[in-house]
C-alpha cells in the first residue's frame, strides 16, 4: 500500500541510506573495478572498458571453472534438497527420540565450517584417514582411496561434505513447513480413501511448494557461492578439479592480486545468481496466481 | 517512594559522572604515555603455531628494556596466508612496519612498491658481519630489499637399520627405494607436492638435473628438456611412494616415525620429531643424492620494511638488533636453520653429524627462483608435477601447459 504522508518515508530514510551504503557501495565499486585494471598494491586504477570481460571469456580455463561450478551446484543442491527433505520428513513423523534426534541433527550445522572442513580432511586422508581405515577393515576396498587427491573423488567428496553441512538447516525448515500443514486435511483425505503416496503428492507437496521454491533458491545461491568447505578441503585442487567460481574469484584477488579480473568474475557470478533468483521468483508468483 | 526514586536516580547520575571523569583522566594519561612511546608493528608468520614465538618474544623484551621509548607489537599470521595478509594490510593502510617474508616473494612486493629499499641503510660494518651469498638472496636488481633471517638447505633422512649406505646419486636413490620398499612392505621414498612447501623439495630435482625455472634473462623455461627429464625420473617412483598429491612435506616425518617410510628429503627442523621416534625408527642424515650435478634449493626468509612505514629508521634499527649474534643464534636454533651471520658459522651446532650434510652442500646451493608472482608459478608448477606423477599427462604435456599459464 502506498502511503501519501511523507513522515513514514522520512522515518525509514536513515535505514535506506545505511542499506545503500552497506550494499550499494560495494556492488557499485565491484562493477566499476570490473571495467578497470586495478593495481591492488600501488592503489592505481586504469580504465580498460570491456577488456577484462574479453580476457575472461577468451580464457579456456574460465569455461572449465564454469563447468565445474555448474556441475558442483546442481549435484550438491540435489543432494541437499533430497537429504534435507528426507531428514525433515523423518523428524516430522511420529518417531521415537524425536527431540533428541532433532538436536543431534543440528550438530553439523553448529560446528564452524572451517573446523568441520578440517575434521573431514583428516577423515578423508589417504594415508591415515578414518574413512580408509574402516573401509579397509571391512574389506570393502583393497587399496586406500585418495579421496581428496584425485580430481574425480575430490569433486564428489567435497560435494558430499558440503551436503552434510547443509542438511540440518534444510531439515529444520522442512520440519517447520510440514508441521504447519493442518492434520485434518490428511484425515479427510484418508476418509476419502487416499493412500500414503496419494496424500504425499496431493497434499504434502502442494502445501509446501512455496517453501520448497524459497529453499531451493537460497540453497542454489549458497551452494553456488560455497567457499569455506572447498577452500579448507582442497583449495580448488587437486589439479583444479574443485576450482569453482568463488575459489577463482578469491585466488585472482589474493594470489594473483588481479582485482580487475576478480571483480569481473564477481559480476558474472552476481548476474547468474540474479537470473536464477528472477526465475524462481517469477515461478513462485505464477504458482501463487494459479493457486488463486 | 517518589522521593526515594529521585534520590536513587540522582545518586546514579552523580556516580556515573564521577566514574566517567575518572575514566577520562585515566585514558588521558594512557594516551599521553603511549604517544611518548613509539610503537613498531612486526608481522611474524608462524608466530602462534611454530618455534619462533619464544626467541622473538625474548628479543622484543630485551629491546624494549634497552629502549623504553619503543614498543614492539607482533602481528601473527599463518605461513599459508602470509602474502595475502600482507596485501590486505597494505591495501587497508595498516601495513606493519616490519614484515617477515619468504625471500621468493621479494621481487613481487618490491616491484609493486610495497617494500622499502634498504640499500641506503647498509653500512660496511653491517655487511661485513653477514654472509654475502646469503645477503644476496635478499637483493632484487642489486638493491637490498630483505635482510635474511633464516637459511635452510635440505638433506636425505633414511632408516639406518634398513639401509646400509645412503644413496649418492639418482640411480642409487631409485634402486634403494625399490629394494627397501619390496623387502619391508613400506614406502621407499616420498615426493610431496603440497602447495605450501612441496615446491622447494621438487626444485632440488630440477636443479640436480641442471634445470632452471627462469633463465638468465629472467624468462620462464618450465618446459626445458632438463626439467622434462627431471619429472620423467620422478615418475619412476610410482608405486613405492605415498600418494604424491595427498602427501605434504610435513606428513613425511609422521610416515617415517610410524615405520611406513624409509627415506625422505626435508630440513633440519625435523630433528625433534625424528629423535622422538629414534628408538623405533633409527635414522641417519646424508647429503642429497646428485643427479647430473650436486644441488640443493636454498631457502631464506627475510626481514623487510614496509614502504608505508612512518618509522623506517626505527624499524631498521630493530632489525639490526635482531641480527646481532645473541638474538640471531636463538632464532636460527629454533628451526635448526643454517648460519646467516659470520659469527654463527663456527658454532659447534653446525659440526654435528646431523647438521653436516646440510652445511657441506651449501656451496652447491641454488636459490629459489625470484619469479614475478610466486603463487601463480607455484600453482602451475605443482599441478604439472601432480599431473605427471598421477599419470594424467606426460611430463612434456604438463610442463608445456604450466609454461603457458605462467607466461600469461
Amino acid at each position: 500500500m502506498i502511503q501519501k504522508r511523507p513522515l513514514p518515508y522520512l522515518l525509514i530514510l536513515p535505514c535506506l541510506i545505511l542499506l545503500a551504503g552497506l550494499y550499494g557501495y560495494p556492488i557499485l565499486l565491484t562493477m566499476w573495478q570490473s571495467f578497470n585494471h586495478v593495481n591492488f598494491l600501488a592503489d592505481t586504477t586504469t580504465f580498460v572498458g570491456l577488456k577484462n570481460y574479453g580476457n575472461v571469456f577468451s580464457d579456456p580455463t574460465f569455461w572449465q571453472t564454469m563447468a565445474i561450478t555448474c556441475k558442483y551446484t546442481v549435484l550438491t543442491v540435489v543432494l541437499k534438497m533430497v537429504f534435507g527433505f528426507g531428514v525433515g520428513y523423518l523428524l516430522h513423523t511420529e518417531i521415537y527420540f524425536k527431540k533428541i534426534l532433532g538436536v543431534l541433527i543440528l550438530i553439523p550445522w553448529a560446528i564452524p565450517q572451517v573446523a568441520a572442513g578440517t575434521i573431514w580432511q583428516w577423515i578423508l586422508n589417504s594415508n591415515y584417514g578414518y574413512a580408509n581405515y574402516f573401509l579397509l577393515k571391512l574389506h570393502l576396498i583393497s587399496q586406500p582411496i585418495a579421496f581428496l587427491a584425485r580430481p574425480e573423488t575430490a569433486f564428489y567428496s567435497v560435494s558430499l561434505v558440503d551436503t552434510w553441512m547443509g542438511i540440518p538447516l534444510l531439515a529444520m525448515l522442512f520440519v517447520a513447513a510440514l508441521d504447519a500443514i493442518p492434520k485434518n486435511i490428511y484425515e479427510a483425505a484418508a476418509l476419502d480413501g487416499a493412500g500414503a503416496w496419494r496424500q504425499f503428492f496431493a497434499i504434502t507437496i502442494p502445501s509446501i511448494k512455496r517453501v520448497l521454491l524459497v529453499v531451493l533458491t537460497l540453497v542454489t545461491i549458497w551452494t553456488f557461492n560455497s567457499f569455506n568447505v572447498i577452500y579448507v578441503l582442497t583449495q580448488g585442487g587437486p589439479m583444479r578439479a574443485t576450482e569453482t567460481l568463488s575459489i577463482r574469484i578469491y585466488q585472482e584477488a589474493f594470489s594473483r592480486f588481479n582485482l580487475g579480473i576478480s571483480s569481473t568474475l564477481t559480476m558474472i557470478a552476481v548476474l547468474i545468481l540474479l537470473g536464477l533468483t528472477a526465475v524462481y521468483t517469477l515461478g513462485g508468483k505464477a504458482h501463487a496466481h494459479q493457486a488463486r | 517512594m517518589k522521593k526515594f526514586l529521585k534520590v536513587l536516580v540522582s545518586m546514579l547520575i552523580v556516580g556515573a559522572i564521577v566514574a566517567l571523569s575518572g575514566c577520562s583522566s585515566k585514558s588521558g594519561d594512557a594516551a599521553k604515555s603511549s604517544s611518548q612511546r613509539q610503537t613498531l608493528q612486526m608481522l611474524v608468520p608462524g608466530y602462534d603455531a611454530g618455534y619462533l614465538k619464544a626467541p622473538v618474544n625474548a628479543a622484543i623484551k630485551k629491546y624494549e628494556r634497552a629502549n623504553p621509548d619503543v614498543k614492539i607489537k607482533v602481528v601473527s599470521v599463518g605461513w599459508d596466508e602470509l602474502n595475502s595478509k600482507i596485501v590486505k594490510l597494505y591495501q587497508a593502510g595498516q601495513s606493519p612496519d616490519i614484515l617477515m617474508v619468504g625471500s621468493r616473494s621479494l621481487r613481487q612486493f618490491a616491484e609493486a612498491g610495497v617494500l622499502e629499499d634498504l640499500t641506503p641503510y647498509m653500512t660496511k660494518k653491517y655487511e661485513q658481519n653477514r654472509i654475502q651469498s646469503v645477503m644476496a638472496t635478499g637483493q632484487i636488481d642489486n638493491k637490498q630489499y630483505g635482510i635474511p633471517l633464516s637459511l635452510s638447505s635440505r638433506a636425505l633422512f633414511y632408516r639406518s637399520d634398513l639401509i646400509d649406505h645412503a644413496p649418492a646419486n639418482w640411480d642409487e636413490l631409485l634402486q634403494t627405494a625399490k629394494t627397501v620398499s619390496e623387502k619391508n612392505r613400506m614406502y621407499g621414498f616420498a615426493i610431496p607436492t603440497d602447495i605450501t612447501s612441496g615446491t622447494d623439495e621438487l626444485l632440488n630435482f630440477i636443479y640436480q638435473g641442471d634445470g632452471q625455472i627462469v633463465n638468465q634473462q629472467g624468462k620462464f623455461v618450465l618446459d626445458s628438456p632438463q626439467n622434462i627429464e627431471a619429472l620423467t625420473y620422478l615418475k619412476k617412483f610410482k608405486g613405492i611412494i605415498p600418494d604424491p598429491v595427498d602427501t605434504a612435506r610435513g606428513d613425511q616425518v609422521k610416515l617415517f616415525k610410524n615405520g611406513d617410510l624409509a627415506m625422505f628429503i626435508s630440513g633440519g627442523w625435523e630433528k625433534e620429531e625424528l629423535d622422538k621416534g629414534a628408538k623405533k625408527t633409527p635414522y641417519k642424515v646424508a647429503e642429497l643424492p646428485a643427479g647430473k650435478q650436486k644441488a640443493v634449493t636454498l631457502v631464506t626468509d627475510s626481514y623487510t620494511v614496509s614502504a608505508k612505514s612512518k618509522h623506517k629508521k626505527a624499524a631498521f634499527k630493530f632489525i639490526q638488533f635482531l641480527g646481532q649474534a645473541d638474538q640471531q643464534r636463538a632464532i636460527s636454533k629454533a628451526y635448526n636453520w643454517l648460519p646467516v651471520t659470520k659469527a654463527e658459522q663456527t658454532d659447534a651446532r653446525f659440526q654435528t653429524p646431523f647438521m653436516q650434510p646440510f652445511v657441506s652442500i651449501l656451496n652447491d646451493g641454488i636459490s629459489e627462483p625470484k619469479v614475478p608472482n610466486w603463487d601463480t608459478f607455484n600453482k602451475s608448477f605443482t599441478i604439472a608435477v601432480q599431473k605427471t606423477l598421477t599419470g594424467a599427462q606426460t611430463p612434456t604435456e604438463a610442463l608445456k601447459t604450466a609454461q603457458q599459464e605462467v607466461q600469461k
